[in-house]
C-alpha cells in the first residue's frame, strides 16, 4: 500500500459532499470513515516536478528550453516577480476511478463519498509535493507562489498538452490527456509554482482567479472550495 | 543464422540475443538540440542517429531498435513530417548502420500517449489504426521485426499486435512496463500479459523501462512461469530519479545483475533508459560464453482479464445471470439498452463468488453484435473477472474477441463440421479458450460413449488448429431429469471419460437438471456434487444461490482441494444466523426510505403489497417519502449521501413491486415515462449525472443513461429512437458547455423535446442563454422538472 497519503481530512470530505452542519447519523459517519480508509488503500499517488527558467515575452511567459508558453494576464500577474518556477504534475492513479465506477453501480452512497475522499486526497497530495518544493526553495531563500493550474483565470487548458509532453508524465506517472484536454486519470493535477526572492502577489486567495467566483456555492456561504 | 531464425519467427531459446541500449540517453549526450519529436532527427541529423546505432553494433547488439518510438499520428499532430517520413527515415538509418553485419533492425513502437477506453477516451479501432499506419511504414522501409515497448495497457498492446499481424508478416516482440509491485499503471498483471500475448501468438514477450535490473528480476521470474515464449528484458540503468532524470547504477553492476537472468532461462537482453553502448558491451563481455538455462513450464488452463487471472486447476464458478433466457427484466434492460442493470447483475455475481461471468445478450429484437461489444467494454470497466463470450454467431464472437482485454473463453462450438471450421480459427487467432458442446447435426446423443466421440472430434479439430489442449473445455450437456431421467447418468459418465481420456477441462450448465421438478435446489445441489465428483471443472450456476456455492466449498474439503479446510473454515466459521432485522411491522416504508434503510424498505414493501395495489404504494407512500427527503435535502437538514441512501432504499421497494408485477405478467406500466440523460461530448465528469440518474429512477422514471462524453448525434438519434420527451444534459467544464449548447441546438433542429441542464459552471441565466428549457442545480430540482414535464 502507498505511504504518501495516510490521512484524509474528514471535514474536507464533508465539505465536498455539501454537508452544512446537520447531524450525521452514526452509520453514515462510520461509512464515511470506511470510505476514507478504502481511499487510502486504493489510491496509487505519484507526482513529479521540475524547475524551469521563466522568460516573459510578448505572447506570454516561456518556460526556457521547452515549447511551453503560459498565456493570459492572470498567470503573468501571478508570476510577475518570478525568474524561475516549478511544473508540478500528480495523480492518484486509475484504481480509485475504477473503484468509484463500481460503487456508483453497487452502492451509490459509497460512490459519492469515495469521489469526495479522492478529491480531498488529490489536494493532500499536491500539498505534500508542494512542501518538498518549498523545502528546496527555502534553502535558497526563495518564496513560492501558490499553485496555479491550467484552466484557472485566463490560462487556457490547451497548455496542458505541452506540459504533459515536456514532463513525460505518461511514462513516468501514468498521467495523460484526453482529446478534450482533460487529465486522465481524472483525480490529477498539473500546476505551476513560481519562485521569487521578493514578497509575493497581493492576491493570496485562489478565488481571485476563479472564473466561477461570482456564482460559487461555497463563496455564497462565505467559504471556499 | 540468428538473422534467418528471427526472420522466420523461430526465435531460439538456447542462446543469448543481445539488444541495444537507450537511444534517448545517447541523443541527450550528443549535444544536438532535441525538439519535441526526437524522431525528426532521423531526417535532420541522420549521421548522429546512424553513429549511435553503430556504437551499439560495435558493442555487440544483435538487434538494434530504430529511432521510431513515438512517431505516431497523435504525437506528430503538430509536426512538419508525416508518420511515413519519420519511420522510413528511422528504419533506413538503422539499416545503414547494419550494412555488412548480421544485425537486425527492429521497428520500435511505443505507447500512443493517450489512454484507451474505459480509462481514457481513445477507441480501440482508432488505436489499431494509429499502429497500423506505423507498421505499414516500417515494413515497407524494410524493418526485420517490430517491437512494441513501454506499453502499460494490455488492450493497447492487443490493438498493436493485431495491427501488426493483420498488416505485416513481421516477427513481433512485446515488452510492457511494470511498477515494482508487478503491475502496470493501468493495473495489468504479469500473468495476464503472458497469457494474453502468448495466446495472440506473438514471438517474444518481456519487460522494459521504469525499473533497474535488480527490481525487474523477480518480475521476470514470474513471467517465465506463465509462458513458453522467449523472454525479453530491457531494464533501466537503475532506478530513475523522477525529478532529476538520472539513473543510479554503473555498466559493471548492471551487467552483473543481468547475468542472473540467464539462470532461469531469459535469453533476450538489452538496456533501456540511462544505458549506453558501454552497458551493452559490459553485458556481452560478462555473459558471452554462457548459455541460458533451459526452461520448463507446465501447461496451465488460464483465463484472464487484464487485471485478474483464473487458473482452472480446481472447480471454478461461471456465473450464468447475464443471459436474457427466461428473464423478463433482463430482456427489457437489453431492449432499453440499460447497461447499468447488466453491470449490477455482474457485480452481484462477482460478490457472490463467481470466478468467470458468462455473457449472453442474444435477443431477436436487438443487434447482438453491437450489444455484445458494448456490454463487454462496459463490464470490463467495472469487473476484473474473466468473461465467457456466449454466442453462436461467429461475427458476434469475433467482434467480442477483438475488443476483449485479456484471454476469454468462447461458449461455444459443437461437433458440426461447419461450426468447427468457422469458429475454431477465430478462437485461435485471438488466443481464447473454447467450450465444445457434445452435440452435432444429429442432435444430442443419449449414450456417454457417443457424446465422448463428439468431444474427441472437437478436441482433435481444436488441436489441429493450434489451440492448446489446456484451452479446450467440453460441455457434455445436462439433460432434464424429469424428462430424460436415464440419460442423467450418461452425462456424468461422459464428463468422466472426457476428463480422463482427453485430458481437457469440462463445463456443465447445472440448473437445467431440475426443470419440472419440485424443490429444484435439492436436485441442483445433488447433481452439482455428483458432477464435480465425476470431474466437472466449470459449473455454470447462479452464484447468488448460496446453497450451490456452499456445495462447492464442501466438495473442495471432501476432495482434498481445500487443504486443511482453510478456506472452508475461514468462510463458514463466520456463518451465524442472519442478523435479526427489525420486524417489518416496526418500520414503515416511509421511515425506511427517509432513513435509507434498504433491507427494511424491501421488507416493508413486501408487507404492504399484501394489502395495497402496487401503484397506490408508489403514489401514496414511496413518492411522498422521497419528496420529504428532497425537501430536507434542500433545507440542508440532510446531505448528499443521505439523499442517495434514501433513493436506494426506495429502489428496493420499487424493485420488489416490479418483480411482483412481472411475475403476475401484469401489463401495468409503472414507468412514468422515458428520460434521457447524458454528460455532453468532451466531458468525462459524470458523477453529478449519475446522482441524478439514481434519484430519477427512484421516482419511477425510465432513465436512459447515454453515459459520458456522448457525441451530439448520439443524443439526437437516441432521443428520436426512444421517443423520449425529456432530455437532461450535464457539463462540468466551461470548455464543454460549448458542446452542451451544440447538443441543445442539434436536438432543437431534429426533435420536439424538453431539455434541462445542470453542472457546476452553469447558472440559470446561462442555461437559458444556451437554449435550455430548465436549469437544475441538483438532483432534487431535476425531479421537480421531470414531474412538471412528464407528471
Amino acid at each position: 500500500m502507498q505511504q504518501l497519503i495516510t490521512h484524509i481530512d474528514k471535514s474536507e470530505v464533508l465539505r465536498y459532499l455539501g454537508h452544512q452542519g446537520s447531524d450525521i447519523p452514526l452509520a453514515l459517519d462510520q461509512l464515511i470513515d470506511q470510505c476514507i480508509e478504502l481511499t487510502i488503500q486504493t489510491i496509487t499517488p505519484k507526482f513529479l516536478y521540475q524547475r524551469f527558467s521563466l522568460v516573459p515575452q510578448a505572447d506570454g511567459i516561456h518556460l526556457e528550453q521547452t515549447p511551453i508558453v503560459l498565456t493570459g494576464n492572470d498567470i503573468r500577474e501571478h508570476l510577475a516577480n518570478c525568474q524561475q518556477g516549478y511544473l508540478l504534475c500528480l495523480t492518484l492513479g486509475l484504481s480509485i476511478e475504477k473503484m468509484i465506477r463500481v460503487k456508483m453501480i453497487s452502492n451509490p452512497d459509497q460512490g459519492v463519498i469515495l469521489d469526495s475522499c479522492a478529491s480531498t486526497a488529490v489536494e493532500h497530495l499536491a500539498d505534500y509535493a508542494e512542501k518538498e518544493i518549498a523545502a528546496i526553495a527555502a534553502k535558497e531563500q526563495l518564496n513560492l507562489t501558490w499553485r496555479f493550474s491550467p484552466g484557472y483565470g485566463d490560462l487556457p487548458l490547451s497548455v496542458q498538452k505541452n506540459i504533459i509532453s515536456v514532463m513525460n508524465t505518461y511514462q513516468k506517472i501514468g498521467l495523460t490527456l484526453n482529446d478534450n484536454l482533460l487529465l486522465t486519470p481524472n483525480k490529477s493535477v498539473t500546476a505551476i509554482i513560481g519562485l521569487s526572492n521578493t514578497k509575493l502577489d497581493k492576491r493570496t486567495n485562489k478565488c481571485d482567479f476563479c472564473n466561477n467566483q461570482n456564482h460559487c456555492a461555497f463563496r455564497k456561504k462565505g467559504k471556499q472550495c | 543464422m540468428l538473422k534467418q531464425q528471427i526472420q522466420q519467427k523461430q526465435i531460439p531459446l538456447d542462446r543469448i540475443i543481445f539488444l541495444d541500449g537507450a537511444m534517448g540517453t545517447m541523443l541527450q549526450s550528443s549535444g544536438i538540440p532535441i525538439g519535441k519529436v526526437p524522431e525528426v532527427l532521423n531526417i535532420t541529423h541522420p549521421e548522429t542517429i546512424i553513429e549511435i546505432h553503430r556504437q551499439y553494433i560495435a558493442a555487440g547488439s544483435d538487434i538494434i531498435y530504430a529511432n521510431t518510438f513515438s512517431a505516431n499520428r497523435y504525437k506528430l499532430s503538430q509536426c512538419a513530417y508525416s508518420v511515413q517520413e519519420l519511420i522510413s527515415a528511422g528504419v533506413r538509418n538503422a539499416k545503414i548502420a547494419c550494412q555488412n553485419t548480421e544485425v537486425l533492425t527492429a521497428l520500435s513502437i511505443g505507447p500512443i500517449g493517450k489512454m484507451l477506453e474505459p480509462n481514457g477516451n481513445l477507441k480501440f479501432e482508432e488505436a489499431y489504426d494509429i499502429f497500423r499506419e506505423m507498421i505499414v511504414a516500417g515494413a515497407e522501409a524494410g524493418a526485420d521485426l517490430v517491437v512494441f515497448e513501454t506499453i502499460t495497457d494490455l488492450l493497447e498492446m492487443k490493438a498493436a499486435v493485431l495491427a501488426a499481424k493483420e498488416n505485416s508478416n513481421l516477427p513481433i516482440f512485446c515488452t510492457m512496463t511494470f511498477e515494482q509491485n508487478g503491475r502496470t499503471f493501468t493495473g495489468v498483471t504479469i500473468p495476464a500479459v503472458a497469457a494474453t500475448l502468448t495466446g495472440l501468438g506473438v514471438d517474444a514477450i518481456g519487460i522494459n523501462c521504469s525499473l533497474g535490473p535488480a527490481e525487474i528480476l523477480p518480475l521476470a521470474k514470474e513471467m517465465a512461469q506463465w509462458t513458453p515464449l522467449p523472454i525479453i528484458i530491457k531494464a533501466n540503468a537503475g532506478l530513475p530519479n523522477l525529478n532529476s532524470n538520472t539513473y543510479d547504477i554503473s555498466a559493471e553492476s548492471f551487467s552483473k545483475t543481468m547475468q542472473k537472468y540467464l539462470e532461469f532461462g531469459i535469453n533476450i537482453i538489452g538496456g533501456c533508459c540511462g544505458t549506453t553502448p558501454e552497458y551493452i558491451r559490459a553485458i556481452r563481455q560478462t555473459v558471452d560464453n554462457m548459455l541460458p538455462t533451459p526452461r520448463t513450464i507446465s501447461p496451465k488452463s488460464v483465463l484472464c482479464s487484464a487485471n485478474q487471472v483464473v487458473v482452472v486447476d480446481d472447480v471454478k464458478i461461471v456465473g450464468e445471470r447475464i443471459n436474457p433466457t427466461g428473464k423478463k427484466l433482463f430482456k427489457q434492460a437489453l431492449i432499453n439498452h440499460n447497461i447499468g442493470y447488466i453491470l449490477s447483475q455482474a457485480l452481484e455475481q462477482v460478490n457472490a463468488g463467481a470466478d468467470i461471468l458468462d455473457v449472453n445478450v442474444g435477443l431477436p429484437e436487438i443487434d447482438e453484435q453491437s450489444m455484445m461489444v458494448d456490454v463487454i467494454k462496459q463490464l470490463q470497466s467495472v469487473v476484473d473477472t474473466p468473461l465467457q463470450i456466449d454466442s453462436s454467431n461467429p461475427n458476434v464472437i469475433e467482434k467480442a474477441l477483438r475488443i476483449y482485454n485479456g484471454k476469454p473463453i468462447v461458449n461455444s462450438v459443437n461437433g458440426e463440421a461447419q461450426v468447427l471450421q468457422t469458429i475454431l480459427p477465430i478462437v485461435k487467432k485471438y488466443g481464447a479458450a473454447v467450450v465444445g458442446l457434445t452435440m452435432d447435426e444429429t442432435g444430442i446423443p443419449n449414450s456417454a460413449q457417443d457424446r465422448f466421440e463428439i468431444a474427441q472430434r472437437i478436441t482433435n479439430q481444436a488441436l489441429s488448429y493450434g489451440i492448446a489442449r489446456e484451452d479446450i473445455y467440453i460441455d457434455c450437456l445436462t439433460l432434464t431429469a424429469s424428462v430424460q431421467q436415464k440419460e442423467v447418468i450418461e452425462t456424468l459418465k461422459a464428463v468422466e471419460m472426457v476428463k480422463q481420456q482427453l485430458g481437457v477441462k469440462t463445463v456443465l450448465g447445472v440448473s437445467n437438471i431440475s426443470f419440472g421438478l419440485p424443490n429444484r435446489e435439492l436436485i441442483n445441489i445433488s447433481f452439482l456434487t455428483l458432477a464435480m465428483a465425476h470431474g466437472l471443472d466449470l459449473p455454470i450456476i447462479n452464484p447468488n444461490n448460496a446453497a450451490m456455492v456452499n456445495a462447492i466449498d464442501a466438495f473442495r474439503v471432501l476432495y482434498h482441494r481445500d487443504i486443511g479446510s482453510v478456506q472452508y473454515i475461514a468462510k463458514h466459521n463466520q456463518t451465524t444466523a442472519p442478523k435479526p432485522m427489525l420486524q417489518s411491522s416496526d418500520i414503515s416504508l416511509e421511515y425506511a426510505v427517509r432513513n435509507g434503510l434498504k433491507d427494511n424498505a424491501h421488507q416493508a414493501t413486501v408487507q404492504l403489497l399484501e394489502t395495497m395495489q402496487p401503484i397506490e404504494i408508489i403514489n401514496t407512500v414511496l413518492i411522498p417519502a422521497l419528496d420529504k427527503v428532497g425537501a430536507d435535502f434542500e433545507k440542508g437538514i440532510i446531505f448528499l449521501p443521505q439523499l442517495i441512501q434514501a433513493a436506494t432504499a426506495a429502489q428496493a421497494g420499487f424493485d420488489e413491486i416490479k418483480r411482483r408485477l412481472t411475475a403476475q405478467k401484469s401489463d401495468t406500466n409503472l414507468s412514468k415515462g422515458n428520460i434521457i440523460i447524458a454528460t455532453v461530448k468532451g466531458d468525462v465528469h459524470d458523477i453529478g449525472k449519475n446522482i441524478v440518474k439514481v434519484i430519477l429512477e427512484n421516482y419511477g422514471y425510465n432513465v436512459i443513461d447515454l453515459g459520458k462524453d456522448v457525441p451530439i448525434e448520439t443524443v439526437v438519434s437516441e432521443t428520436i429512437r426512444t421517443g423520449t420527451k425529456l432530455v437532461g444534459l450535464s457539463a462540468l467544464m466551461t470548455t464543454t458547455v460549448v458542446n452542451m449548447e451544440k447538443t441543445i441546438h442539434a436536438l432543437r433542429q431534429a426533435v420536439d423535446c424538453t431539455i434541462w441542464v445542470g453542472g457546476a459552471v452553469l447558472t440559470e441565466d446561462y442555461a437559458m442563454k444556451i437554449g435550455a428549457d430548465y436549469y437544475a442545480k441538483d438532483a432534487k430540482q431535476s425531479v421537480d422538472i421531470a414531474k412538471k414535464v412528464l407528471g
